[in-house]
């Protein structure tokens, strides 16, 4: 009872000066949203890239040749096949095509499948010479549909026509939204590169736990190449999340900044008025913990609602709304950006943090300043 | 019959160990019994404010001792003697000290938080003490708008809100003409009948003269310079 | 004590809002695990996929993983980059948890 009678209190003394209260909520807020919004993009996108890609290739095979990427021998499948463990070394064919019309980027990508339909695709993958699938945002930048015409200029300085078979659905975006497949033969044509080279090897591996094994034995069977395994690849995008929220958050570091120059402002300088109010509510009876109670009340109310208000809104943003502060961040020059609507994974011990990353030092730097006031006895508070 | 309030050789060293150190209160014995009212003169300066502060458990001494209702509260721990200061006395200050930026009612009510009241119980409470000094219609206004006079009667309702048994008023008459000086003394005298001590540091000559008073008590600088029942 | 009130019932509101959409996400987060996310791995076996498609404005930010280690340094390590995405995309092409063994010419391998 007590303790909610001095919360009536604290709220009636935020609200004597409405102005200033407004501004630091508003202020606080829109920081828990930045930091929020970056927390949750980051943690999502993270998660939904180690989720997707857990299927992919257990170990790439590339080649490099005075520190850059090369072709690989297609041969080179067959010495890989032969290491114990491997269970399939598959050469791919892939790479990339600017298109001068929409000044996209496009990944090509050369797949022989043995099954023509899969869920996520509109339509069938290609099977013969002047077929492709594209990808959403390929369609939608080129505006063609399935079965309609997509001409792109191959290594010969010559326009080649394709036929769209299928689109691959919006759902699998984040996937597929600048790929263009094709058979492998025809897209070797298309990039003039010879039959007997390919991109780099996909490995599978009979027994997980043998990757890393594998990948030393094909370094060694290869000095040229380099492994790359799975596991490796789900690091990058921990590694890369991790720092593009770094960085946004060092973008966002000069208004954290100036928040906690104000919070410092007011945690150092307890104001004469305040200091003498503490020192009147002293007086008039209330005790040391009480004034302590009513500061403490002062800073959780502002900064749990601050918090809430931040965080409801920072989840709206990232997994509704697309992310549209961060959106322009993020999408840089890219041409054909997948729009942001991540799978809502929420870490809790994130949320957690967070919350007591903001709020605890709000409701401290509050307090503290307050703590001489309210042990020294009313009349030397007064008489100051 | 036991005094009420009883100090003991109480002095109080402001700065101590510094060279701008002040003994505002230099050695006083003092008995105030219930029911009394008792006036305590003296030029500015004299140490009248601090040795109120230290009758109502505003300040410990630094050294004596003051012992209210039999309790000694020199050496008591904040919280109790805290607890002393709201149920057994009622402040007007001579600043009044009230918080500009509150209504009239919220100010009444701030000795009322830290009590196991109720909200309407403080409302009720409030209510009648403002009834009291006659601004129950002003209940709602803010402090800061009102005029000295009324001011005062506001800090004496929130005195009063707690029912203490000690009334301290820190020179009441200072910032009031003649008419409302005598207005605030009949004031005064209404509640000492009501049974409640009165303690006035004053240097107006009009109080000490004042028939409510029972008892003037002279200071000069920090010390005792005659107590005498009027 | 109304000020209170409201506060508190607002303060409660948020937090119920917070408790759902956590409770939301972790729901529809599971839904995708179940319903959406084999279908997603269908393609990228099928595709044998590697990346992301999120940058696709140069190699190294749309194949991160992929990229060998000079590609975001185009002319020379402390150039500026050339592309706003490559300033937030760590630098880091995948350190290879292989190890090189160095022998001299002549002696005797494993």
């Amino acid at each position: 009872m007590r303790r909610f009678k001095i919360l009536e209190y604290a709220l009636a003394s935020l609200l004597r000066r409405p102005v200033k209260t407004a501004a630091i909520l508003v202020v606080y807020t829109l920081m828990i949203v930045v930091l929020a919004t970056v927390l949750l993009l980051t943690h999502a996108l993270k998660t939904e890239a180690v989720n997707l890609l857990a299927d992919g290739p257990e170990l790439v095979v590339q080649r490099t040749m005075a520190g850059r990427h090369e072709l690989v021998p297609v041969a080179a499948a067959q010495t890989v096949a032969a290491i114990p463990g491997v269970s399939a070394a598959t050469p791919r064919v892939w790479g990339y095509y600017y298109d001068s019309l929409t000044g996209a980027n496009y990944t090509l990508l050369g797949v022989d499948a043995a099954e023509p339909s899969l869920e996520l695709l509109a339509g069938r993958l290609p099977q013969g010479d002047g077929e492709c699938a594209i990808g959403a945002g390929v369609a939608a930048v080129r505006k063609v549909a399935v079965n309609d015409d997509l001409i792109l200029i191959d290594a010969n300085n010559i326009g080649a026509i394709f036929t769209v078979t299928g689109i691959f659905r919006a759902e699998s975006r984040l996937l597929t939204e600048d790929l263009l497949v094709m058979p492998m033969a025809p897209l070797r044509r298309f990039f003039g590169m010879p039959a007997e080279l390919a991109t780099d090897l996909a490995v599978s591996v009979r027994n997980p736990s043998e990757v890393d094994t594998v990948a030393n034995k094909v370094k060694r069977a290869l000095p040229d190449s380099r492994p790359i395994t799975r596991k490796e690849l789900l690091r990058t995008y921990h590694a890369v999340f991790d720092w593009r929220g770094g960085m946004l958050l060092a973008l966002f570091a000069s208004a954290l900044l100036a928040f906690c120059i104000m919070a410092w402002d007011k945690a150092t300088g307890l104001s004469a008025g305040e200091r003498r109010e503490i020192g009147i509510l002293k007086a008039v009876g209330w005790d040391t913990a009480d004034v302590l109670l009513l500061k403490a009340w002062e800073g959780l109310a502002v900064s749990l609602l601050a918090f809430l208000l931040g965080f409801a809104l920072a989840f709206g943003l990232v997994f509704w709304w697309g992310a549209p502060l961060l959106g322009v961040v993020l999408r840089g020059w890219s041409v054909l950006f997948p729009e942001l609507r991540p799978t809502p994974y929420v870490d809790l011990y994130q949320v957690a943090t967070l919350a007591f990353l903001t709020i605890v030092p709000y409701v401290a730097s509050t307090v503290i300043p307050a703590w001489r006031a309210a042990t020294t006895d009313p009349d030397e508070v007064m008489r100051q | 019959m036991t005094p009420l309030i009883c100090l003991d050789d109480v002095r109080k060293t402001y700065h101590p160990r510094r060279p701008d150190a002040v003994e505002a209160v230099a050695g006083i014995s003092l008995r105030i019994n219930a029911g009394e009212a008792v006036a305590l003169c003296g030029p500015s300066g004299s140490g009248k404010t601090s040795l109120l502060t230290l009758i109502g458990c505003m300040a410990r001494p630094t050294s004596g001792r003051v012992t209210v209702a039999g309790e000694e509260v020199s050496r008591l721990p904040e919280r109790f003697l805290t607890l002393v200061r709201r149920r057994t006395f009622g402040f007007v200050f001579q600043q009044y000290h009230l918080i500009p930026e509150l209504s009239v009612r919220d100010n009444v009510m701030l000795p009322l938080y830290p009590e196991a009241l109720g909200a309407g119980e403080m409302a009720r409470r409030a209510a009648a003490a403002l009834d009291e000094v006659e601004l129950a219609q002003m209940a709602t206004r803010r402090v800061a708008h009102l005029s000295g006079g009324e001011q005062q009667r506001v800090a004496i309702a929130r005195a009063m809100v707690n029912r203490p048994r000690v009334l301290i008023a820190d020179e009441p008459t200072a910032h009031l003409d003649s008419r409302l000086s005598v207005e605030l003394l009949d004031r005064f005298a209404a509640l000492k009948r009501a049974g409640l001590t009165l303690v006035v540091a004053t240097h107006d000559p009009l109080v000490c003269a004042h028939p409510l008073i029972d008892r003037t008590v002279r200071l000069r600088d920090g010390r005792l310079d005659g107590d005498a029942a009027t | 004590m109304i000020r209170c009130r409201v506060y508190l019932a607002v303060t409660a509101l948020l937090a119920a809002t917070l408790v759902g959409l956590l409770g939301w996400a972790r729901q529809s987060a599971a839904d995708f695990g179940r319903d959406a996310l084999p279908a997603q791995r269908q393609l990228v076996a099928v595709l044998s996929l590697t990346d992301l498609a999120l940058w696709s404005e140069a190699r190294y930010t749309r194949h991160p993983s992929m990229t060998d280690l000079f590609s975001p340094f185009q002319d020379h390590p402390g150039a500026p980059e050339h592309f706003p995405a490559g300033a937030l995309l760590a630098p880091t092409g995948p350190r290879p948890a292989t190890t090189l063994e160095v022998r001299r010419h002549g002696e005797g391998g494993r």
